[in-house]
């Protein structure tokens, strides 16, 4: 049984009797076996109800003060064809797609005019406790329209298990560019759903930049396709796990013509009794030569109990191409510690150091000011003896 | 300073250090050379405290302290600095962060105030001038894709902000072309003084032209062989460590 | 290099495609308890045996075919397949080489094998399968005088059951897998190797598989022992002839080595690949694994995969005993429309376990070739150390190479790195050579060979000459 079974029952949705039968995905289904889908199963979940606020949020499944801004418009509420297929794809990819989409609340389309240049900032709201939220944002990026999409979460308390999913479309015409900021905050027992699926056209770049910090159990979904020549795609990825936090992110891109890069950078730190898993998989289809593909995954375990399970994949079908993973895990170096520790730095300051720096590879990369700082503070308010990098950062950074 | 008796180490099971006896007294500079794999590196490491070598027998006193019984950072804090051979790439770490947290724990157990980051940075600044460094070093993350000699630049100009009292330089001079070899050399010159002692580790005596050294010593499997003056590194230049090996 | 030239040179005929013509005491196709019984009484086994694969089978039958590989081929009908095949036995069967079965010697010399003079003097002793039943055992004083036992697995169920009966399934369990299960169900026959503690065993110890007989399933079942002290070193490989339907070959191999123990065992995997449309060739299922279940116990894996229209193979290592090592070294060619999905697995369990895994995939022609790994480390397992390295060469651009690395760490003191590269020869390459003097398919050989040295070096030395022979006639369609 799963915990959305009563609801799914209620619902008039025609994809929900099938949901209903299919239930949550098991530990059988490949890209779910390290999930612990218990804490799922066991709570009966409720609709959300949207809460008041000012922002651009989205609260309760819904999406609210949509802002108005040039370029920037709110398209009719239905999607074309090939949106749809794709929303079907994401529907048909695990179990839980079929709950995702039998249970959306409201879908947002806006559209990116030509040419136009527009910042969203999003924040996510917690839903209140056994109240789930399902809410599905399409955009459409014309021609040479450039997006910068800020995700925030907030993080107040809510004494038990909330969950909010979202389901983005993203579609990129020719020469157009999305910034992608996700920083994942929410609260810690909250699980959090984001699928992304992402298609760029020719001369398009996508780039995406995820921190997962907060939640009990957060799990992302996200496939890229670059269809057009000279698309290019870049996933820059940190997850902090601790606690007895699961986070698991699933990436595919796919180049299916060529002429295309990709690159990704992952990193997990785990502590405590902490989980992470990153799949990571690059398919270079038939005939997109002259594509490159660069995948780089580190893990860094810093408890007994800690866990990790990285995956990078590459399936490739064409022959000029250049293609690489590399996949490390360990504990904190022992070289580099005893380098900072013969400087004079106390073994639980040196230890500090080196983790800031393992996370510091992705944040530094954050080109929104705001969001990094934002991350950088809650990094160092998460670090044992992170004080005196704090301090170091006031004192020198000018 | 620094009295080292029959200091026995090994790596993973294999002895490396068979006997050490070495006497270092305030304000001198000892040089130990030596073929490669006699031991010298390992000798600068146990010094600094590095675990992958085991200690078998013996004992090191540092200004009346035991000093394998103290962690790196606590040698550190001692006044002891080991100007590594490989020196370590921290990505992401700053390495003005290294050189002021540093600079800062070594002071407070000096029983001195913390500098101020004006009064760092100045400091910073006039030592950055000896080793005829740019600014810019300052900002990139310790070491990382520094040249083999930024690296060494990078330690002496450490070991200038630190001022340890004893100073172990490994292998310092490797790596190094003529100016840069110059620039290190005189930046340990500008140490010099009657309270600071510096054991010099190197194969090659070319450093030595430059630091004249008031004692030499040549190790060779795990054991000090000969002992002398400055005049004993010139001989080696010139007659290669065969004869001693063999002795 | 145009595609047409690639197509020429990767592309020729099988060099071992001929049928001997034995006559075969052939069991009609089809599975079921009774002719499971029916293997079971023609070879004379004991009764625990019999119902040891009947449990087996009990528990194949609730099991699914494994979906999760990236093959794609149509469902195999179990119940088409023959489960037994036999050479006739003339007499009690043959004590020495004059006593086979000429047709037999002739088959061996036609596929090069120097299983006469050759081997002896080399020294190594041969139990050559042919079909289904062992035939041809020598060496076997030299290797008795050392206390090595060395037979096939029949003769060992008579000769030394407590030894099979402690072993046998204790590595691979019956419901391991499902081609696992299916062998412990029907296996045929295998080599059974013991060697007693603190035993070097005196020669490299070889055999040679073939199939033979048509719609002949091949269910060997190795299983090897090495007690405390002792080493051994085991060649095997494997030719067959030419036919139009596929054969299904679900092979399992158990290796046991106890403390300070060392097992180094070499494939050489050519069975037939199918022609140019993937028809006729070989479906090759295959369970490997070895257990150091005693401290510094060390386990190496080497192997050389050009044929088979399927692979299906993951040789592993637990490494339960402190200390103790696992390696793997593969290089597999997958070309014509061969489908690879090969690689290895590293569970970590002892303290100190240390593994390296060398992986080399060259896919030409519409070959697919599939790396497929995991390295495991269990809580408690400190200081565990894996170096992977996975690279993948791309001739031709019908062909495609995957890498599915599977990490799963549960310790914080483990350090394991993985590297993988996928590239093409380079035009730049096979010019450089070709200003040299060389003809464009040495060039290219140069180059893949160049690309497998890491691997080829781990292979004793006979059969490293043999692998890159084997990788020529593949790649470049001289004739060897």
């Amino acid at each position: 049984m799963s915990g959305f079974s009563e609801w799914l029952a209620d619902v008039k949705d025609v994809r929900a009797p099938e949901a209903l039968a299919v239930g949550l995905p098991t530990k059988r289904v490949e890209s779910w076996k390290y999930v612990p889908i218990r804490g799922l199963a066991r709570t009966t979940w409720q609709p959300a109800s949207p809460q008041t606020t000012e922002q651009f949020a989205l609260t309760g499944g819904q999406f609210v003060n949509v802002p108005k801004v040039d370029g920037c418009v709110v398209s009719e509420n239905t999607v074309t064809a090939s949106e749809q297929k794709r929303l079907d794809r994401m529907s048909q990819a695990h179990g839980f797609g079929l709950t995702q989409a039998a249970l959306e609340n409201t879908r947002l389309v806006l559209t990116i005019q030509k040419t136009a240049s527009v910042v969203l900032n999003l924040h996510h709201l917690a839903n209140q406790a056994s109240s789930a939220g399902f809410a599905t944002l399409v955009l459409r990026v014309e021609a040479g329209g450039q997006l910068t999409l800020v995700e925030q979460f907030e993080s107040t308390d809510i004494e038990s298990a909330n969950l909010s999913s979202l389901r983005c479309l993203v579609a990129l015409s020719r020469d157009s560019s999305v910034t992608h900021v996700r920083f994942q905050a929410a609260n810690a027992t909250a699980h959090v759903f984001s699928n992304l699926d992402v298609e760029c056209s020719e001369n398009a770049s996508y780039r995406l930049q995820t921190i997962e910090f907060g939640s009990k159990l957060a799990r992302n979904d996200i496939y890229i396709a670059l269809v057009g020549r000279e698309a290019s795609a870049s996933v820059n990825g940190l997850a902090i796990t601790s606690g007895t936090q699961y986070h698991d992110t699933h990436l595919a891109i796919d180049h299916v013509v060529g002429e295309t890069n990709s690159e990704m950078t992952f990193r997990n730190m785990v502590d405590g009794k902490g989980e992470a898993t990153f799949n990571g998989r690059v398919l270079i289809c038939k005939d997109s030569q002259r594509s490159a593909t660069e995948q780089s995954i580190a893990n860094l375990l810093l408890s007994e109990s800690a866990r990790v399970n990285p995956k990078p994949e590459l399936e490739i079908y064409a022959d000029d191409v250049t293609a690489s993973h590399g996949c490390t895990v360990g504990s904190l170096n022992k070289t580099e510690l005893f380098y900072l520790k013969s400087r004079g730095l106390s073994e639980a300051d040196a230890r500090a150091f080196l983790q800031y720096a393992f996370a510091e590879k992705i944040v530094e990369e954050i080109e929104h000011r705001d969001i990094r700082e934002l991350v950088e503070t809650q990094l160092l308010g998460e670090l044992k003896h992170g004080e005196l990098i704090v301090e170091l950062k006031e004192s020198v950074d000018v | 300073m620094l009295s080292i008796r029959n200091l026995h180490a090994r790596v993973i099971e294999k002895p490396v250090l068979k006997g050490i006896n070495l006497e270092i007294g305030t304000g001198e500079i000892h040089a130990i050379m030596g073929p490669n794999g006699s031991g010298k590196s390992t000798l600068a490491s146990v010094l600094a405290g590095r675990d992958d070598y085991e200690v078998t027998d013996g004992e090191v006193i540092y200004m009346g302290q035991n000093l394998l019984d103290l962690e790196p950072e606590e040698r550190a804090w001692a006044g002891m600095f080991l100007s590594f051979q490989y020196p370590v790439e921290i990505p992401g770490v700053k390495n003005i962060y290294l050189l002021k947290a540093a600079v800062n724990a070594i002071r407070e157990h000096r029983g001195l105030p913390e500098l101020k980051a004006s009064e760092f940075l100045k400091l910073v600044r006039e030592k950055l001038k000896v080793m005829q460094m740019d600014e810019a070093f300052l900002h990139r993350n310790v070491n990382e894709g520094f040249s083999g000699g930024e690296k060494k630049r990078n330690e002496i100009l450490q070991m200038q902000l630190l001022e340890p009292t004893l100073a172990l330089l490994d292998e310092t001079d490797s790596g190094l072309d003529v100016d840069a070899l110059r620039v290190v050399g005189e930046g340990i010159n500008q140490m010099r003084s009657p309270e600071r002692s510096v054991l010099l580790v190197t194969h090659y005596q070319r450093l030595l032209d430059i630091v004249k050294p008031d004692f030499v010593h040549v190790l060779a499997h795990g054991e000090i062989k000969l002992s002398g003056d400055h005049t004993l590194a010139e001989k080696l230049e010139r007659e290669g460590y065969e004869g001693i090996e063999a002795a | 290099m145009s595609q047409q030239e690639i197509d020429q040179l990767v592309d020729q005929d099988y060099k071992y495609g001929f049928v001997t013509d034995i006559e075969s005491d052939t069991l009609p196709p089809g599975l079921n308890e009774d002719v499971i019984r029916e293997i079971s009484t023609r070879k004379g086994e004991p009764e625990w045996l019999l119902e040891w694969r009947l449990e087996a089978y009990a528990k194949w039958l609730e099991m699914t075919p494994p979906e999760w590989a990236h093959l794609d081929y149509p469902p195999i009908d179990f119940q088409a397949i023959s489960y037994f095949s036999a050479p006739k036995k003339q007499g009690d069967g043959p004590k020495s080489l004059d006593e086979v079965d000429p047709a037999l010697i002739e088959t061996y010399n036609k596929l090069g094998i120097p299983l006469e003079e050759q081997k002896m003097l080399a020294g190594v002793a041969v139990d050559a399968v042919f079909d289904s039943v062992s035939v041809v055992t020598t060496f076997k004083e030299k290797l008795h005088e050392a206390g090595v036992v060395f037979c096939p697995l029949s003769e060992a169920v008579h000769s030394h059951p407590e030894l099979v009966k402690k072993f046998l399934g204790s590595v691979v369990p019956q419901n391991d897998n499902y081609y696992g299960a299916l062998n412990s169900a029907v296996f045929s026959d295998g080599s059974f190797v013991y060697i007693p503690k603190g035993v070097r065993c005196p020669m490299e110890l070889s055999t040679y598989f073939r199939i033979n007989q048509q719609n002949t399933g091949q269910f060997e079942r190795t299983l090897i022992v090495a007690e405390e002290g002792s080493y051994v070193s085991y060649l095997e490989g494997c030719t067959a002839p030419q036919r139009d339907e596929n054969q299904l070959h679900a092979a399992v191999v158990e290796l046991v080595a106890e403390s300070d123990a060392e097992i180094k065992y070499s494939t050489v995997q050519n069975w037939f690949a199918g022609d140019d449309e993937g028809k006729g060739g070989i479906y090759n299922f295959v369970t490997k694994r070895g257990e150091c279940r005693g401290d510094r116990a060390k386990i190496s894996w080497t192997q050389l995969e050009t044929g088979s229209a399927i692979t299906w193979k993951y040789p592993s290592c637990v490494l339960k005993g402190a200390d103790s090592v696992g390696e793997f070294y593969s290089v597999a060619v997958a070309g014509k429309k061969q489908q690879a999905d090969t690689g290895t697995k590293m569970v970590h369990i002892g303290p100190r376990t240390r593994s390296t895994i060398i992986s080399k995939g060259i896919s030409t022609a519409r070959g697919q070739n599939a790396y497929r790994g995991l390295v495991k480390v269990l809580p408690g397992a400190v200081d565990v150390r894996n170096f992977t390295q996975c690279d993948s060469l791309l001739i031709g651009d019908q062909c495609g190479a995957h890498t599915f690395p599977y990490v799963e760490a549960q310790e914080p003191s483990a350090h394991l790195e993985h590297e993988a590269t996928t590239s093409k020869v380079s035009d730049d390459q096979l010019f450089y050579l070709r200003t040299r003097g060389m003809s464009e398919e040495d060039a290219l050989n140069m180059v893949v060979n160049g690309f497998c040295k890491e691997v080829f070096q781990k292979l004793p030395m006979e059969f490293a000459v043999e692998a890159e022979a084997l990788l020529g006639i593949t790649l470049e369609g001289a004739v060897g």
